[in-house]
């Protein structure tokens, strides 16, 4: 649908008596493929236009709009006697006319009947010929009791049914036309749209029919020639249309019995007879109102109920908007794609000529220059082809208006939908793929997401749920968000939910951040509707939304927030014939992966190879950041002799690393076929480390999944041009395509996807060491936090400082040097009832002991260890002042200090600090 | 009467229908298609087209063929060109290509030769380690026996897409 129509029938058409000829080049297939493209095209425009007009929104244009719309396909199935298209698309046209002239508003169910009659025409059109079995009684129905219900009543002419076709007469249509011609005579129609026609009106010029018979200008007649008649019509007007070639006035005219001329003229309808010295009878005025156009159809011979010289259904004739004059046209996809496949050979040739041509460039004056212009005219021309194939999104979001309010009222919901970015141009291809997964998604949004008004307001939101689609340009992809502001998607619900299917365990389920649970619902065999909501799914699943999307190149991601709403995020590529990608080499052979699937290049050196790259459960893991991914080589997965070139002689031999690597060696590991050099290259007189001990890594990205790809050599990055695979290599899983390159050589295009699969990549091992190693470093960051957390800063003797951590503290007490008594060399105090051991630090560790004439002292007394819960305290260290108690921030020294109750030292507020470890000093004590 | 253009592997002469041939030519830069069945030899650009090409040697049971100065690309036909050929070809049963464009890469070509419907004679059940099927007969020249090759089943083609 490259061309808007503009509403205007472009057909022309005349019908005589006796005249078959002209019959059969009507029922021409063109003409009916041209009606059927055009009545499509309309009904597109006028889906929308009622909703907006439903919504609301400023009547009168757009009642135009639909008007000349539905009277368009009136006029073409009256003309190609499509009956129940013609009797639907008339009764839907007097309703319009109703409610233009302001005889009806737009109720809901009149919106109703009128969406469902486009519904019906829409059928109808899609199966012409079957279309007269299609039952629009219904509608009619519907139609005429609203239009009959109005209290202004319908113009007659407007209501009157469509008269009833004379046997073997066209049916015609009966509304808005023109009439040229009184009754009783052979009619011909001529077209308003005309340009001429048009412009004369422009122009002030009353129009005329003018009935030329023949017998006007036989010899015995007025004794004028056809010829003299013309040029004295215009000296006072103009011919602007006839039914007969009014350039050849000798054979032309002598066919017919009567002919018909469109006359233009300043004269009045008075005047105009007089001029042209014929009777006045024969001169009849058609009233245009300026800058109006409409197809004039053919009528019924026998039929003469609603002629006039003036009929009142011309005021009918629908309004062209200003200056709108189809400035685009139809072409074939097919043709496009011939074009698109030319301008890929093209560039092809192009790289190949540039390639070539380089070596010569310096000695052919002018040839540089003439290069360059051919490289730009030839990358022009393909993006130009490629435009082509775009399209606007909002031909595809255009229909959600209508799918989502007819899925508000059925669910009895209200749902309001906006629609950002409907400019933003797609490839055909993707955007014809784009509708089914879209209607899902919104389906889901309006069925599933967004809670009934009630339940909204009871919790605060408003009334009317929201979607928003919105469609934007980003990082040289095609981004498209569906957002709904409804009850969201709880992670643990569809978690459990997928875990009562079986399509995860509870392990895994336990593992997964709250991202990935949402993300389930994209899994195989998973329901929707019965975690989301009571209401029943509709069967496909969101697994198939996912597998379209990427069967077109794109990704589909689900973000989710309880009674927040949920967003959908889809990237498409901007076209699927032509994909940036990276050409890779691997022993002397060539592969291009997509830039899509590209997520960086990571260079490790030969030195660095054992620190990064690991083994886990029989998998080469590299380690990238802090991330753990598989890693495999793709020569590996691809079965490619892995040759290594000598860089002194040139010669190629099998490389040992192949070997180690393959899968027949028991313990083949990467790591270790670069701590064996190979044999040859040890004998070498300078032994080093070459090229070839380096890893190229590609990592690649699928799906949300990561992994390296190693590879020998990276070459440039090259737009290529897809291939299919041809058929006798189909089943390769490694390869989506072939392409050829600018030297002319064929190289296979890797499946990301494929070669995960081919190279049995394990992904689940390798997340779950990752979130193990996660869930240590969490546990150590947590234990250093422990210590940080808090301590009790204090002094035994002056000048000497300590630390205990507050947890392991349970009192602190003030005690007088007057409570202390001894009891051997033991200290005690009396502690709740019971003689509480003190414990001097300076008698168990190697620091100063307490002055003796300290009067005041502090008791640190320790948390019991749990065992022994039934005592309350078991000792009490002796301090003479509390410092401070705060969190602090150390780095725990245990060199040199062995001693038990030291925990180790410490820089605190820049102090050396002993911590202390109370446990063991009140074992201590009690043992003594 | 038919035409028939020869080539050959090692010794041993094959013939295809000339009807067949879309060209031959010394396209032996083959890239080669990791995990294709074996006797797939790899991809070509013949001038924008990509072509698969079979290695007649191990297709045949021959065992691989090398490359050499002598060595050839037998260009076939693809279907859709095929079927405006079998409109009037007197031989439509053999006449039968790939969906895709397919090459067959031999040791060196021969004459094209012209033989009489008579000459042409049953394939006997094998030819040396040829199994015969792959055979649709074989013309006895005057030193050498020319084995024609029944390219569907070389190809691996179904019959029944035959438009004969």
């Amino acid at each position: 649908m490259l061309s808007r129509s503009t509403g205007i029938s472009g057909v022309f058409w005349l019908r005589r008596k006796g005249l078959d000829l002209a019959m059969n080049e009507m029922f021409d297939d063109g003409l009916v493929s041209e009606f059927i493209a055009e009545s499509r095209d309309h009904l597109d425009t006028i889906e929308p236009d009622l909703l907006a007009l439903e919504s609301g929104e400023e009547s009168g244009d757009i009642v135009n709009r639909i008007f000349r719309a539905i009277h368009s396909i009136k006029g073409g199935a009256g003309f190609l006697s499509y009956e129940h298209l013609r009797d639907l698309s008339h009764a839907m046209e007097n309703a319009l006319m109703l409610l233009r002239d302001g005889g009806l508003a737009l109720s809901p169910a009149l919106a109703d009947v009128l969406l469902a009659g486009v519904d019906k025409l829409r059928v109808m059109i899609d199966d012409l010929e079957g279309s007269d079995t299609v039952p629009i009684a219904g509608e009619l129905e519907k139609l005429s009791a609203i239009v009959s219900g109005s209290e202004l009543g319908a113009p007659a002419a407007v209501s009157a049914p469509a008269p009833a076709a004379a046997p073997g007469a066209v049916a015609a249509p009966a509304a808005p036309t023109s009439k040229v011609a009184p009754p009783g005579e052979p009619q011909g129609a001529f077209d308003l749209s005309h340009d001429k026609v048009r412009n004369a009106v422009r122009h002030g010029l009353n129009i005329f029919a003018v009935k030329l018979e023949r017998s006007l200008f036989e010899p015995e007649g007025a004794g004028r020639s056809l010829a003299g008649f013309l040029e004295n019509l215009r000296t006072v007007g103009e011919c602007l249309d006839s039914t007969f070639d009014s350039n050849d006035t000798n054979t032309a005219y002598a066919a017919s019995e009567v002919e018909y001329i469109l006359f233009g003229s300043v004269l009045e309808a008075d005047l105009a007879p007089v001029a042209l010295e014929v009777e006045a009878s024969c001169v009849h005025a058609i009233e245009i109102k300026p800058g109006a156009a409409s197809a004039i159809a053919a009528h019924n011979a026998s039929d003469g109920a609603t002629t006039d010289s003036k009929p009142p259904e011309s005021r009918t004739a629908a309004k062209a908007p200003k200056g709108e004059v189809s400035d685009s046209l139809r072409v074939r996809v097919s043709l496009l794609t011939d074009l698109m496949n030319l301008a890929g050979e093209l560039v092809l040739a192009r790289n190949q000529l540039l390639r070539m041509m380089e070596d010569q460039a310096d000695t052919v004056p002018g040839l540089v220059a003439l290069m360059q212009s051919i490289d730009h005219v030839t990358t022009d021309l393909q993006e130009g082809i490629m435009r082509t194939r775009m399209q606007p999104i909002g031909t595809v979001l255009s229909k959600y208006q209508r799918v989502v309010r007819d899925l508000a009222r059925q669910l009895g919901k209200e749902i309001e939908i906006t629609i950002d970015g409907s400019e933003v141009e797609v490839d055909k291809t993707i955007l014809e793929s784009l509708s089914d997964p879209l209607t899902h998604i919104i389906r889901n949004c309006a069925d599933h997401a967004l809670e009934p008004p009630a339940e909204r307001e009871a919790m605060g939101k408003r009334r009317e749920g929201r979607i928003a689609i919105h469609a934007f340009h980003e990082d040289g992809q095609i981004k498209v968000s569906i957002s709904d502001d409804g009850r969201g998607i709880d992670p643990e619900k569809v978690s459990r939910k997928a875990v009562e299917k079986g399509l995860i365990s509870e392990a895994e389920r336990a593992r997964m951040g709250d991202r990935d649970k949402v993300n389930l619902v994209f899994a195989p065999g998973f329901s929707m509707a019965a975690t989301i909501s009571a209401v029943s799914g509709r069967g496909v699943g969101m697994d198939v939304v996912r597998t379209n999307i990427e069967k077109i190149g794109g990704t589909i991601e689900l973000e989710s927030a309880v009674n927040e709403g949920t967003t959908v995020l889809l990237q498409l590529p901007l076209t699927l014939a032509i994909v940036p990608s990276m050409i890779t080499g691997v022993a002397d052979q060539r592969f291009a992966i997509p830039q899509v699937n590209i997520e960086e290049f990571v260079w490790i050196r030969a030195n660095e190879v054992a620190e990064r790259i690991e083994r886990i459960q029989g998998q080469d893991v590299l380690r990238l950041r802090g991330m753990l991914m598989p890693l495999v080589r793709l020569s590996t997965v691809l079965d490619i002799d892995d040759t290594f070139i000598d860089p002194r002689s040139g010669s190629e031999s099998a490389s040992r690393r192949k070997q180690v690597a393959d899968r027949r060696s028991p313990d083949g590991a990467l790591i270790a076929d670069d701590v064996v050099e190979p044999a040859h290259d040890r004998a070498g007189a300078d032994r080093r480390v070459n090229w070839h001990s380096d890893y190229n890594v590609v990592v690649v990205k699928n799906a949300g999944n990561k992994f390296g790809l190693i590879v020998d050599r990276l070459f440039d990055g090259e737009e290529i041009v897809v291939n299919p695979l041809p058929g006798h290599i189909k089943d390769c899983r490694c390869f989506t395509g072939n392409t050829i390159l600018g030297d002319g050589k064929v190289v296979m295009i890797l499946d990301v996807v494929g070669v995960a699969e081919v190279a049995k990549l394990h992904f689940a091992n390798v997340e779950e060491e990752e979130r193990k190693r996660q869930a240590e470093e969490r546990r150590r960051e947590a234990e250093r936090a422990k210590i940080r957390k808090s301590i009790i800063l204090f002094h035994s003797a002056p000048g000497e400082y300590f630390a205990v951590q507050q947890d392991a503290v349970m009192r602190l007490e003030r005690i007088q040097r007057d409570a202390i008594e001894l009891v051997g060399n033991q200290e005690f105090v009396q502690y709740r009832g019971k003689g509480l051991p003190l414990i001097r630090l300076d008698s168990y560790l190697p620091v100063q002991p307490i002055p003796d004439d300290t009067k005041e002292f502090f008791l640190i007394i320790p948390k019991v260890a749990q065992k022994q819960e039934n005592a309350t305290a078991l000792a009490g260290i002796v301090a003479t002042r509390i410092v401070d108690a705060f969190d602090a921030e150390m780095e725990l020294q245990k060199e040199g200090l062995n001693t038990p109750g030291l925990l180790g030292s410490a820089v605190i507020r820049d102090h050396l600090t002993l911590l202390i470890e109370p446990d063991q000093l009140t074992c201590q004590v009690l043992n003594n | 009467m038919r035409q028939i253009a020869t080539m050959r592997l090692g010794e041993q002469l094959f013939g295809v229908d000339i009807l067949l041939v879309r060209e031959i030519n010394r396209l032996v830069d083959i890239t080669p298609v990791p995990h294709a069945t074996h006797y797939i030899r790899g991809l070509v650009n013949l001038r924008g087209l990509v072509v698969t090409v079979f290695d007649l040697g191990e297709r045949l049971g021959m065992g691989r063929t090398g490359i050499s100065p002598a060595s050839h690309n037998v260009i076939l036909k693809a279907e859709p060109e095929l079927a405006r050929i079998r409109l009037q070809a007197e031989f439509k049963e053999e006449l039968i290509s790939s969906d895709d464009p397919t090459g067959l890469l031999v040791d060196g070509i021969g004459d094209v030769i012209t033989i009489e419907n008579e000459q042409f004679e049953l394939p006997p059940a094998n030819l040396g380690t040829i199994d015969g099927h792959f055979l649709s007969g074989v013309v006895q020249l005057d030193k050498q026996l020319v084995a024609v090759l029944d390219i569907a089943m070389v190809l691996g083609q179904a019959r029944n897409n035959a438009a004969a």
